[in-house]
């Protein structure tokens, strides 16, 4: 055993970074912090003093986000992007409450995955239509193992909890929120989109080629079984028609 | 006899320093506990990329005698309040606060009850955490990751505490809206 003179002046510890190593950089632009870490925002000690925000390793040490990086994107990214999806109601009432965080979130995973054939932002809306009809704070049973579905993209317990799983089938780009969170468009269409881009793996894996992203779709909705089948639910017509619709709507107002 | 008086004089001043916790010295911990701080390769808090002022810290032990450590709950405002675990610790007059990750909605009763546990009985405690800030004069924030005692470790990422706080909203029941199937 070693003695050790414990109480050193360590305020002066701290060491710069000398250089970025290419492992030690940003996974996004938008992110705050190294790959392997998770933001932590400025906060208040009632009572003593702020804290200033920093970045601290993540447990798994891979890639999780955390809600106050979700809304901190949200804030600082999302106001300038443009593109679609289109600005179109589908007539529901919240129709285009939720298009900036779409073409958001839609972006950022895009980036992150880099597929040949990007997800559409559109086809996120369709599905937004489908799942919850833009109402955020819409709660509904999911069945036994499900639990309950969350928020504009329906997000279940079950999938929740996969999506901070470190040992779970996601591997990577985890998505750390809870129940709660899933009412707050931004942080359930994060993890809405996050699952999306998981189940088009799992559809790919059961077909056993690239699955579309259609075919994704309907794998998060648990209809890829029918609809190999032949059978197309309605919830998937809708999604096609929503769809449709929208290109239709700004094709239109592009000529 | 001028030296033995010089010995006893020393034995007289460290006694309270040993007693206060002036100095302290750890028998607690064993190499791996070194080596784990020797073996960083990676800082344990950075700023963030975007932020001009670029800053790392890497984990640090601490040891104190068990009467220096003041185990509490205080309140945090991250985005909701909330009252969350710390530790005050006392060195020459000097407070070490050590804070757990706010990202973690800790219960502070349930993580206060694990610290106790852990401290049960023991003289002495040694922190594994990685300085964030001043928050005074002779005070400074530390951000927690371990605790060793003579009874073991507790270790954030595997405690039930940790457990507990990510469980807590699984049964989280909303007051959200009930839909039908659309």
């Amino acid at each position: 055993m070693e003695k050790r003179n414990i109480q050193q002046k360590t305020t002066g510890k701290k060491k710069r970074r000398k250089k970025l190593h290419p492992l030690f950089g940003p996974l996004h632009p938008w992110r705050e912090c190294p790959i392997g870490q998770h933001w932590v925002r400025p906060h208040l000690r009632v009572g003593t003093k702020g804290v200033k925000g920093f970045c601290r390793n993540n447990s798994s040490g891979r890639d999780q986000i955390y809600v106050p990086e979700i809304k901190k994107i949200t804030e600082n990214e999302f106001g300038n992007l443009k593109g679609p999806p289109c600005s179109y109601d589908l007539g529901f009432s919240d129709g285009n409450e939720y298009d900036l965080l779409i073409r958001g979130w839609a972006k950022y995973w895009n980036e992150i995955f880099q597929p040949t054939d990007p997800l559409d932002p559109d086809l996120v809306k369709a599905l937004v239509a489908t799942e919850s009809g833009f109402r955020s704070n819409i709660k509904k049973r999911a069945g036994k193992r499900a639990g309950w579905a969350r928020g504009l993209l329906q997000v279940t317990d079950w999938t929740q909890e996969i999506l901070q799983d470190e040992e779970g089938e996601l591997g990577d780009h985890l998505v750390n929120v809870d129940q709660q969170d899933m009412f707050e468009p931004s942080a359930n269409l994060a993890a809405g989109i996050r699952w999306l881009f998981r189940k088009r793996e799992t559809a790919s894996t059961k077909l056993k080629r690239q699955a579309t992203w259609e075919e994704a779709i309907a794998d998060y909705k648990s209809y890829l079984s029918d609809m190999k089948k032949g059978k197309i639910p309605r919830s998937m017509k809708d999604l096609r028609t929503f769809y449709e619709r929208l290109k239709e709507k700004c094709k239109e107002s592009v000529e | 006899m001028q030296r033995i008086r010089r010995i006893i004089i020393g034995i007289l001043c460290l006694v309270p320093i040993l007693i206060l916790g002036d100095v302290h010295s750890s028998l607690l911990l064993t190499e791996a506990d070194y080596e784990i701080e020797s073996q960083q390769e990676e800082p344990a808090l950075s700023s963030s990329l975007a932020s001009k002022e670029e800053w790392e810290s890497y984990n640090e032990w601490h040891c104190y005698p068990i009467a220096a450590v003041e185990l509490t709950c205080i309140e945090i405002d991250y985005g909701s309040r909330r009252r969350t675990p710390t530790i005050v610790a006392t060195s020459n007059t000097e407070h070490y606060e050590y804070d757990l990750d706010p990202t973690f909605n800790w219960d502070c009763e349930f993580t206060l009850k694990e610290w106790r546990g852990l401290l049960n009985n023991s003289s002495q405690v040694c922190f594994f955490g990685a300085y964030l800030q001043s928050l005074g004069e002779k005070e400074s924030l530390w951000v927690l990751s371990q605790i060793k005692s003579e009874n073991g470790y507790w270790k954030e990422y595997e405690s039930e505490a940790y457990r507990y706080a990510r469980r807590k909203h699984e049964d989280f029941e909303s007051e959200g809206q009930e839909g039908s199937e659309m």
